[in-house]
């Protein structure tokens, strides 16, 4: 399920997995584990962002400035991933690979922005970052 | 104090995410991946089945019993010339003494035994049980007895029998010229030939043929006596043949390790591999295959399951690794190969690309290493959903045997290397052979389209 559920969500914008004789490869073993860690870590990050860093640990770096540095190196790392994976996995590298690594960081841009949506509100310096809506207070 | 809640709480929250992160990335290494799955099945258990698959089905026999039958008739006289000193050994001599060397002493060979194949006055065949060395004196000094003709059925027939109820591997050294009391028999060679071998066929006996010829001097009896009964020849080239009846596996024994230097001109009859090792190759980078295919399941080892999807101006072309090294060397070669390997399929329409033999590259790249020949196939399109494509070796005639048969031996000055209806005796044991199996050995592979 878990399987398919991210096969269909890299294939959907990438197509095919070329070289087509690691299609299983890909199917089974890359895009779960990439899209499990990116759902994973974009969550983790948001979590330290505004429960750590802006709750706990009252670090100040609450500014729009700082949330995109997060963002930032969320997509890095979300860049990183992939191209480990298809190394990892010795899965013969081609510009499929980058665009696999692309893609998945488009996905963390727009995890990382919907789970702050989602759990900034629970934040006490960082709750308007990076903006006030939906919150209301 | 609120605070404080909170504070607990996040740490929960944190270590959990942790956890989390934790089992993720122990999860996200390749060799972890297939660690369950190798878990589920016994490890060592799957390593010992590897090896096991990889050699011939029933394990070949390091020793084997062998009978030696060598015929005697007056038309053999002339292979074994009374040596001189000066004289040179004929190709007959020189390997006749090989052979009879290598099994009186060989390490391959367990229980020996040598006979004289002849006739008696009434015309049946008669077997001799003689010592190594008289075998020796006969090959070496030649042949003093006077007999006159080669009940070749016959003689076939009383060769197997002793064979059988020995237990033990014939090779019947004869020039193969059917000398029959009654001319008529001519024409009934082939059914006769059939039914003398027909016990060998019933006991799943293979029959393996070697032609040769050697330099011929004295006496030739044609088989066609007109215009002349008798020759004298001195040095033509004539046909004489090595025929090996017993188990596959022992057959193949006494080929590759007691005649050792097979000649060129061979035919296998009753030979089948039911399991050869083979796999598609989709992951080596010296056989990329092109197009959209990949295995069926992504640890497959060998691979016999794949999945395609040929478009119109991308077919599919991938390579099929086979373990060919327990087949008889003639069927190894790549020209015969090329020449008979045939690929077939049900919903595709594949044909061969080319056929290659292992080099010294791929012999070291582990994994590679158990397959001895390599054959790209190419599927432009696909006819249903899913089916099989099979690599297949018919079972066909050598055409050195056409090359090797005469109607008129009478001249063989002439025409040298020719022996009377050849193509009569083969076909004999053809038929014999012919519905036990069309295949000397079949690799398929599944296929499903992929999705």
């Amino acid at each position: 399920m878990i399987q398919s559920f991210f096969s269909g969500l890299y294939e959907m914008v990438l197509g095919r997995p070329i070289p087509a004789n690691f299609t299983n490869d890909y199917r089974e073993v890359v895009f779960p584990n990439t899209g499990l860690m990116l759902f994973i870590i974009t969550l983790a990050m948001v979590i330290v962002y505004y429960y750590v860093l802006n709750r706990v640990m009252s670090t100040g770096l609450y500014k729009t400035q700082h949330w995109v540095m997060f963002l930032i190196l969320n997509a890095i790392i979300a860049f990183i991933i992939p191209i480990t994976q298809v190394t990892g996995n010795d899965i013969e590298t081609h510009s499929y690979t980058y665009m696999f690594a692309f893609v998945n960081v488009v996905y963390s841009l727009i995890l990382f922005f919907v789970f702050s949506i989602l759990l900034k509100r629970g934040s006490v310096q960082a709750w308007t970052t990076p903006m006030k809506w939906p919150n209301k207070k | 104090m609120l605070l404080k809640r909170f504070k607990s709480k996040f740490c929960l929250l944190l270590l959990c995410s942790a956890l989390m992160l934790n089992g993720c990335f122990k999860k996200k290494t390749g060799d972890e991946e297939t660690e369950p799955a190798a878990a589920t099945t016994p490890a060592p258990e799957k390593k010992a089945e590897a090896p096991a698959t990889t050699t011939a089905s029933p394990a070949a026999p390091a020793k084997v019993d062998v009978n030696v039958y060598l015929e005697i008739s007056n038309g053999m006289k002339g292979f074994m010339p009374t040596a001189a000193a000066g004289k040179e050994a004929t190709t007959f001599q020189n390997n006749l003494l090989k052979l009879i060397s290598e099994v009186q002493d060989g390490r391959y060979v367990a229980e020996k035994g040598f006979y004289l194949a002849k006739e008696d006055a009434r015309s049946h065949p008669v077997l001799d049980s003689v010592s190594y060395n008289t075998m020796k004196n006969y090959i070496v000094s030649g042949i003093k007895d006077d007999v006159r003709g080669t009940p070749l059925p016959a003689m076939l027939q009383a060769i197997v029998q002793k064979s059988i109820d020995q237990e033990a591997v014939s090779i019947i050294i004869s020039d193969f010229i059917h000398g029959p009391s009654d001319q008529g028999q001519f024409i009934s060679l082939d059914a006769d030939i059939r039914s003398s071998l027909r016990e060998a066929e019933h006991q799943g006996l293979a029959v393996a043929i070697l032609g040769n010829t050697s330099p011929f001097y004295g006496t030739y009896h044609p088989a066609v006596k007109k215009p002349e009964v008798r020759r004298t020849l001195n040095g033509e080239e004539i046909p004489y043949y090595i025929w090996v009846i017993g188990p596959q596996e022992q057959v193949q024994v006494v080929t590759n390790k007691v005649l050792r230097n097979l000649p060129k001109q061979q035919a296998y009859f009753g030979f089948e591999y039911e399991a050869i090792p083979y796999s598609a190759l989709l992951k080596e980078k010296q056989f990329k295959p092109e197009g959209v295919v990949y295995c069926s399941s992504r640890n497959a080892d060998p691979c016999t399951g794949i999945n395609l999807q040929p478009e119109k101006n991308e077919p599919v072309e991938f390579t099929i690794g086979l373990d060919l090294s327990g087949l008889p060397l003639s069927m190894q070669s790549i020209d015969y190969l090329k020449k008979n390997l045939k690929v077939s399929s049900t919903g595709s329409r594949p044909s061969i690309v080319s056929v290659t033999a292992a080099d010294e590259s791929i012999k070291a790249t582990p994994g590679l290493a158990r397959y001895s020949h390599f054959v790209r196939v190419r599927v432009p399109e696909l006819t249903a959903n899913s089916g099989t494509i099979s690599v297949q070796l018919p079972q066909v005639t050598p055409t050195w045997i056409n090359a090797w048969s005469t109607d008129n031996d009478n001249n063989p000055a002439a025409a040298q290397k020719k022996t009377y209806q050849l193509t009569k005796i083969i076909d004999g044991v053809q038929a014999l052979y012919r519905d036990q199996s069309d295949f000397v050995f079949k690799a398929t592979i599944q296929f499903n389209k992929a999705d």
